[in-house]
């Protein structure tokens, strides 16, 4: 990074926890129960401890390229593979943030069409929802950070109705304990990280934090913080339906969040969905935000036209991938291509990079 | 004919587009402005002899103090042995008399109510003496901002007074008045008051290039500042915080932040200032710090209701039914099952009728006004339900949230208070819950944006300031007070020193 952003619009660093444990829960969360207990059967909460820690080592990873470096990812790949290649690995980055976004977004609206409105417009509500996005991000990142903050903390409420199915919970489905193999375990692990994608914003918002060494410790309370949410929920879950039950149930949080209720409230599901838009838009706003500042640093574009490009290309792909099965896909091979991101790419990015430090100190 | 007629409507149409400043006048001599002035009736000119030749003296009557003029200008000049400017000067009991000759400073006094006195007609040099007649309220006490408690002096239209109820509680040297004139025609007296080594240097140059910059002819009031420096001037939120109370704006200059005084203008506009302000009645610092928190609480809550109550209504009967428990449903459906309207439609003539009455109730006289309030509520809101027009649960919620939406103490926010809950309303029929939930989102992402003298509108909620929490939403007592706010970037930081140790004392010690 040649020029320093000015203060004004940097973020302190402890807001690096809500842009991280917003980016981690999103839409998974509502359903990731039986695409983990697929393999591990019901030992697989362990497997989401394990990528939790794994999820961990990355994001240091990461730091440790970004404190050397200073800047972001697209100036980490100029360093180590030169202009062309980098920026093309850049122009990659960018796209892959930007299919980030409109898949939580797609899926948003599919839960809205399964759960609540089968009826409903969606060009219309894709629109409102896009309008608003637009309105956000062109607000720069100040304010892309301050719905990522009230995204983690409105909705947090519904954390303690996460708990709500415990006393209706059996205990003895979660025994015996480690009754998989590790192989089964590993490739629940693979399912499980699926749900903890995200973490990589970090490598385009990097330069916006103020103390930004010091932000590393609150981007690792945010992965924990989501690892605790995780996993609780997974046992809960666990506790809460049989495995035959499970197999047939997709949004398995959702489920649960039927069976409370109150003397002025039932269905209390429509209210989880309804806020769960809090914590969907905030998650869209800082993928797209990273696309469009992505693109914006590799061509020196205006940021404003190229997140314009976005939102009406996002628009047009919502509307014409209405198929169940492209969307299907789609969303697979988008968390496969964050999932060999995350795990491939950057552990050998981080090889390459700390190579060509060190060559360039010898010299 | 008809080509002359264009050429015309062409003409006039080019006159009405381009700016047409009015010409600036410079007067080049004393007797032009005079010639000038004398197109006025209230102008006043005329010569006094007295033994040693004659004096010509020149004042507006309508803003001269006569009592003044013929208690303690005139006897001096016609009793006068000397006729110099000097002497004059010199043996008018008056303070700040001045001689000058720079004619545009001679029409600014003469304009702000001073006498002109010249010893030759011709010449341009005279004495100016200032006689300003001061009519206008006395003080009274706060009628916008009343507290039960307290003191009880509000501000008036006159700058000088408002000045004198701020400067009397800082009796400091620090204590800085920046004064500035705006408005092209109505010369309208700013004045920008910090306390130099508290207050943000930053924040103080903000304001007064603000100020400075602003491009506007007639300034009557307070509000119209704020419109014209608003950080953003399409929001229907205010941002900057207008007071009456003189003790409200002295403990925030203590605080750090700026006030501007208008002349003509009983409200003083401080900033910056942040969202939850607005919901702080001054009056929460008179009680203890349980009970002024627990009232800072249900105004908060107040708003939420306000805003949210009647969208949910209408988002939960058009949409989500099934949320509703079953004891409940059937009062619901007793309620409404002679009712014609949808929702939607019930909510919002119920709304627009309690609009009604509020602005009904503003523009009358106080003694009509509380009864159009018992006509409209009483009357009309029975006389509605019976007639099976809405509902009375709706007609509970709706008088509810209207109730709830006057607790703000702050009048410009509670008026955007009332508005806002229409955008929910539409939201809400279109969208039920998610409908709000996305309004909702608009409302937040809107105030994130905003900022107030480039200070963020929505601290210490975010950016999250933990220390400014002590003073927002709950008030903490007085003795974890002792830091100025974050927010202000304030030179000195500390208010007064905490007791250095709060050690516990053990029983019976």
């Amino acid at each position: 990074m040649k020029t320093p952003i000015p203060d004004r619009f940097l973020v302190s660093a402890g807001i690096a926890f809500f842009l991280i444990h917003s980016m981690q829960i999103g839409i998974g969360i509502l359903g990731y129960q039986r695409d983990i207990a697929m393999a591990a059967g019901y030992d697989a909460w362990i497997s989401i401890l394990i990528s939790g820690i794994s999820i961990h080592i990355i994001l240091w990873m990461m730091y440790s390229m970004l404190n050397k470096e200073n800047g972001d990812l697209i100036s980490i790949h100029q360093r180590v593979f030169g202009k062309w290649i980098g920026g093309f690995l850049s122009t990659i980055a960018a796209f892959y943030f930007f299919f980030l976004g409109v898949t939580v977004l797609r899926s948003y609206i599919e839960v809205l069409q399964v759960w609540m409105f089968p009826e409903i417009n969606v060009p219309f509500v894709l629109g409102a929802f896009l309008l608003l996005i637009y309105y956000t991000i062109s607000g720069g990142f100040r304010v892309v950070a301050g719905v990522a903050f009230f995204g983690v903390i409105i909705p947090s409420f519904l954390i303690v109705f996460l708990f709500y199915p415990v006393p209706f919970g059996e205990l003895d489905y979660l025994r015996p304990i480690m009754n998989h193999s590790v192989t089964d375990l590993l490739k629940s692990t693979k399912a499980a990280t699926l749900s903890f994608l995200g973490i990589e914003v970090i490598l385009i918002l990097y330069p916006f934090l103020k103390n930004k060494e010091k932000s590393q410790k609150w981007a690792q309370l945010g992965v924990l913080f989501s690892t605790f949410i995780y996993t609780s929920t997974a046992i809960v879950t666990f506790m809460y339906f049989s495995q035959t039950q499970l197999e047939h149930t997709v949004w398995a949080t959702l489920s649960m969040f039927k069976i409370i209720e109150f003397p002025f409230v039932e269905r209390f599901e429509y209210i989880a969905i309804a806020t769960w838009a809090l914590v969907v838009f905030p998650n869209i706003c800082t993928s797209l935000w990273c696309a469009s500042r992505a693109i914006k640093r590799t061509y020196n574009f205006q940021q404003r036209w190229v997140l314009i490009f976005f939102l009406l290309t996002s628009y047009i792909a919502n509307l014409i991938f209405k198929d169940r099965e492209i969307i299907n896909v789609f969303i697979s091979s988008i968390s496969k291509s964050g999932f060999y991101m995350l795990y491939v790419y950057t552990p050998l990015l981080f090889i390459l990079y700390h190579l060509k430090i060190r060559r360039r100190h010898k010299k | 004919m008809r080509w002359e007629r264009i050429v015309l409507m062409i003409n006039w149409w080019k006159k009405w587009t381009q700016p047409n400043e009015q010409p600036k006048q410079e007067f080049k001599s004393i007797s032009a402005l005079f010639e000038q002035a004398k197109k006025s009736k209230d102008f006043v000119h005329y010569k006094i002899n007295n033994e040693h030749g004659s004096v010509w003296i020149s004042y507006i009557k309508t803003l001269v103090d006569t009592n003044m003029l013929q208690r303690d200008i005139l006897p001096t000049i016609q009793s006068n042995n000397k006729q110099s400017l000097e002497e004059i000067k010199g043996t008018v009991p008056i303070g700040n008399v001045k001689i000058t000759d720079d004619i545009e400073e001679i029409k600014k006094k003469l304009l702000g109510g001073s006498v002109i006195i010249q010893v030759k007609d011709q010449s341009n040099k005279c004495v100016i003496i200032k006689a300003q007649s001061k009519s206008g309220r006395e003080v009274a006490a706060p009628e916008i901002e009343f507290s039960v408690l307290g003191p009880k002096e509000a501000f008036v239209e006159s700058i000088d007074t408002n000045l004198h109820l701020i400067r009397k509680r800082i009796p400091s040297l620090q204590f800085t008045v920046k004064e500035m004139k705006v408005g092209t025609t109505s010369q309208t007296r700013v004045a920008v008051l910090y306390v130099e080594g508290i207050a943000n240097q930053e924040n103080i140059n903000t304001v007064l290039q603000r100020i400075d910059s602003i491009d506007f002819d007639h300034v009557t009031d307070s509000s119209f500042i704020t419109q014209l420096i608003a950080d953003d001037q399409n929001s229907p939120f205010p941002q900057l915080l207008d007071t009456e109370r003189p003790d409200r704006v002295s403990a925030v200059l203590n605080e750090g932040k700026i006030a501007f005084v208008i002349d003509g203008s009983p409200q003083v506009l401080i900033g910056p200032t942040n969202f939850i302000e607005f919901f702080s009645s001054f009056e929460d610092y008179f009680l203890n710090w349980h009970i002024a928190s627990a009232f800072r609480l249900i105004r908060m809550f107040s708003v939420f209701f306000s805003i949210f109550a009647t969208p949910v209504y209408v988002a939960v009967l058009t949409y989500h039914y099934e949320l509703i428990p079953k004891d409940l449903v059937s009062t619901l459906v007793t309620s409404r099952s002679a009712i014609p309207f949808a929702p939607i439609l019930e909510a919002l003539i119920l709304e627009l009728a309690i609009e009604l009455l509020r602005e009904a109730g503003a523009r009358l006289p106080t003694k009509v006004g509380q009864t159009i309030g018992i006509v409209g509520g009483i009357v009309i809101g029975t006389a509605s339900v019976e007639a099976g027009l809405t509902s009375n649960v709706l007609l509970i919620i709706v008088a509810l949230a209207a109730l709830a939406s006057f607790t703000t103490p702050v009048y410009k926010m509670g008026n955007t208070i009332r508005l806002i809950r229409f955008p929910f309303l539409l939201f809400a029929q279109i969208w039920g819950l998610l409908g709000i939930v996305l309004c909702f989102s608009f409302l937040l992402v809107h105030l994130l944006r905003l900022q107030s003298l480039g200070r963020p509108y929505l601290e210490p909620i975010f950016p999250p300031r933990i220390p400014d929490l002590k003073d927002t939403i709950i008030r903490l007592p007085f003795s974890s007070q002792s830091l100025r706010p974050l927010n202000l970037q304030t030179e000195s930081t500390v208010r007064f020193k905490k007791k250095k140790a709060k050690k516990k004392k053990d029983i019976d010690e």
